[in-house]
């Protein structure tokens, strides 16, 4: 089995909020480290990692921001192989709005554009080893692996269709494609990672890792939340405060080891625990901690 | 407090970013105003039916179901499956049976309406008026899903309307001689370099598929604008769902613009999750009753959640400047998360008011 950083896509997605991003830039760091040609997609259209990522100069991985208009630039470019066609055609519009209506494929185009980073039907003159996808949340991501399958369906000869196959057999390619999920210790997201590792079976694709983001510190023992309890009435306010503060932390730490516990058992990828950080604000220090905790995984 | 945000309105939109708890809001709205007295329903686009999941139903589907929250009023829920509303959509409009059925048996409507993605938001939008117009409910609530696109939507009508009127449109489904001098000047060229970006064949095939469309596209248009009036008119309320977090904050402030730029009531904001430790906290006088060792532990404990409370008092000072008048609501982070209709319970008195 291929680790994580020898495949040429690793996809990231999980549920709004849960730390894809931060995910995708530490798993960059990690890639960046280890010496690969590496760059880090943004999906979204936030460009948040920009201030973020020291860049490659700085030793980090580069950064793209890839959003619909610019996949279907490079579209176009590419099948036109031709500026001026390219332009002919940008300026009518009738291809903008074909890829607005045509459901799914917009998808096409951006997964497309990651596929020509790093392979674009020859790998060695693809311009990165490695991309790695800070990826829409779960129910879009699995509308983006899936549109070349369908795109290959839709679209029986010609360019859309001979792409798609390829997209489509290098995303189920476990040698070259890994998908990550990033989830929260909490029911909802658990549930959700535990579909999306079904509903990536059912595409061929599979789910490599998933990163559990947030683990609160584990402060205290039961013994010792048991003396805070039976003391906690008798003490005077602003100490009685400062328990009830503490057991809640408690509490919460507790659900999150048994959805931890729900997690392992309800998918077969590996699970790599992720801290919760305290600082207002993650910055490179707090990615290069999260780095050193997915290295292990990720090797 | 909500009531101030619906303002008496009878649509509800919640938006924000990713995870901040617009499933759990629109949840918890729901079963408020059911416990009022009222009917409401509860819509979500998800595919991955958190919806089901925060109200602890197993099966939803495109009809609504009703929740057994043992409410005064009824909390109905349901969350959309695309590729159905996509269907009725096409039995509503067809003018006769055999377009009817030359659209759902045609191979590229069906690979099409399978892959929801692109049209989720507007078959979301269709559903909405759909209840809307029939007029069951005195409430709906509709949950969005986690991207900043999730503002899409809006565009959704305007944007189907822009095809159906478009160049292009006409090209697919108009003859090719006559389709080229649609283009205009320099048409033909336009027209082979779409037929080399896309394929030959998939236009032939895309084109077929848009003529059956074709006859329907004036009953289509007609609907997508009824639809943006509704999301624009006096019926509808955004919520902005937000965390106390610099990122969801910026989020929040570029979701405003759009719903100013698209003319779209904006009815106020959730800041959901907010920390906030007792200022009495101290472990002071712990050291006694505890042991050293553990009273710092407890002190180490107070000093991490009063970061997180500062760190939310100062984000929501910056998101106070976007409310324009508009009513700002508190939901702190509660000791557990929400995940049932209990949980949803427990978030009801920082929306409805009353909390201590
Ligand atoms: N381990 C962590 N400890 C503390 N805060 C974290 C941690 N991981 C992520 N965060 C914070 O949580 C927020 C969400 O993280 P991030 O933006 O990476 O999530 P996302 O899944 O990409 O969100 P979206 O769905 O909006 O794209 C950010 O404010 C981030 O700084
Ligand atoms: N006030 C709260 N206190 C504690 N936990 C909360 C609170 N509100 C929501 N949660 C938890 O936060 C997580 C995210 O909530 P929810 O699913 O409603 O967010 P969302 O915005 O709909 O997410 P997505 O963007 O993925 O659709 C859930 O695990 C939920 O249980
Ligand atoms: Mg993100
Ligand atoms: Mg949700």
């Amino acid at each position: 089995m291929a680790t994580l950083l020898d495949r040429r896509l690793v996809f990231v997605t999980g549920k709004g909020g849960v730390g894809k991003t931060v995910v995708a830039a530490a798993l960059g760091l990690l890639a960046a480290r280890a010496g690969r040609r590496a760059v880090v997609c943004e999906l979204s259209g936030q460009q948040r990692l920009a201030g973020v990522l020291p860049g490659h100069g700085g030793g980090g991985p580069d950064l793209i921001s890839i959003d619909a208009e610019t996949a279907r630039r490079d579209w176009l470019r590419r099948e036109l192989r031709s500026g001026a066609l390219a332009g002919i055609l940008g300026r009518s519009r009738a291809f903008d709005l074909l890829t607005a209506a045509a459901p799914g494929l917009s998808e096409l185009l951006t997964i497309g554009k990651v596929w020509d980073l790093v392979d674009g039907g020859e790998p060695g003159r693809a311009a990165y080893e490695l991309a790695i996808v800070d990826g829409p949340s779960t129910g879009q991501a699995l509308a983006l692996l899936e549109a070349p399958h369908t795109y290959a369906g839709v679209a029986r000869a010609g360019p859309v269709h001979s792409r798609s196959l390829l997209i489509e057999d290098f995303l189920v390619d476990r040698a070259r494609t890994a998908v990550v999920a990033v989830a929260l210790p909490e029911e909802m997201p658990v549930n959700e990672t535990i579909q999306l590792a079904a509903s990536l079976a059912s595409l061929g694709a599979s789910l490599e890792l998933v990163a559990l983001n947030g683990m609160l510190p584990r402060r205290y023992r039961e013994e010792e939340a048991a003396l805070m309890r039976g003391l906690e009435e008798s003490l005077p306010g602003g100490e009685r405060a400062a328990v009830r503060v503490a057991l809640a932390g408690h509490e919460r730490s507790r659900d999150q080891h048994r959805e931890a516990k729900r997690l392992r058992a309800g998918v077969a990828a590996r699970v790599a625990t992720l801290p919760f950080l305290f600082e207002p604000e993650l910055r490179m220090a707090e990615l290069e901690v999260l780095a050193d905790r997915l290295a292990e995984a990720a090797a | 407090m909500i009531e101030r945000v619906l303002d008496g309105r009878t649509v509800c939109i919640c938006a924000g970013s990713g995870g901040v708890g617009k499933t759990t809001t629109a949840a918890a709205i729901g079963l408020g105003m059911a416990a009022r007295g009222r009917r409401v329903a509860v819509l979500t686009i998800d595919p991955a039916r958190r919806l089901a999941d925060a109200l602890g139903l197993t099966e939803l589907g495109n009809e609504a179901r009703l929740v057994d929250a043992g409410a005064e009023g009824e909390l109905w829920a349901l969350t959309l499956d695309a590729k159905r509303t996509f269907d009725e959509l096409v039995e509503l409009h067809a003018p006769d049976a055999a377009t009817r059925d030359a659209v759902l048996g045609n191979r590229i409507y069906q690979e099409l309406s399978r892959a929801v993605a692109g049209s989720q938001e507007y078959m979301a939008m269709e559903k909405l008026y759909d209840l809307h117009h029939e007029g069951g409910f005195d409430l709906l609530v509709l949950d969005t899903p986690p991207t900043r696109s999730a503002l899409d939507f809006l565009d959704a009508p305007a944007d189907l309307t822009a095809f159906i009127d478009s160049r292009t449109f006409r090209v697919l489904t108009a003859p090719t001689r006559f389709g080229m001098r649609l283009f205009g000047r320099g048409g033909g060229l336009a027209l082979s370099a779409l037929e080399r970006a896309t394929g030959v064949r998939l236009l032939q095939d895309l084109s077929e598929f848009f003529t059956s469309f074709g006859t329907m596209s004036e009953g289509f248009r007609r609907r997508a604008d009824a639809v943006d009036r509704l999301l624009a008119g006096d019926d509808t309320s955004f919520v902005l769902v937000t965390a106390p977090r610099r990122d969801a904050v910026e989020e929040a402030i570029f979701f405003r613009e759009r719903l100013d730029e698209a003319g779209m009531p904006f009815g106020g904001v959730v800041a959901n999750r907010v920390h906030a430790i007792p200022a009495e906290a101290t472990a002071a006088g712990l050291a006694g009753p505890l042991g050293e060792e553990l009273a710092r532990r407890v002190e180490a404990d107070l000093g991490d959640q009063r970061r997180l409370s500062e760190r939310d008092r100062r984000t929501l000072a910056a998101l106070r400047r976007l409310l324009s008048g508009r009513p700002m609501i508190q939901i702190p982070e509660l000791d557990r998360d929400v995940h049932d209709l209990d949980g949803l319970r427990a978030l009801e008195p920082h929306l409805f008011g009353g909390a201590a």
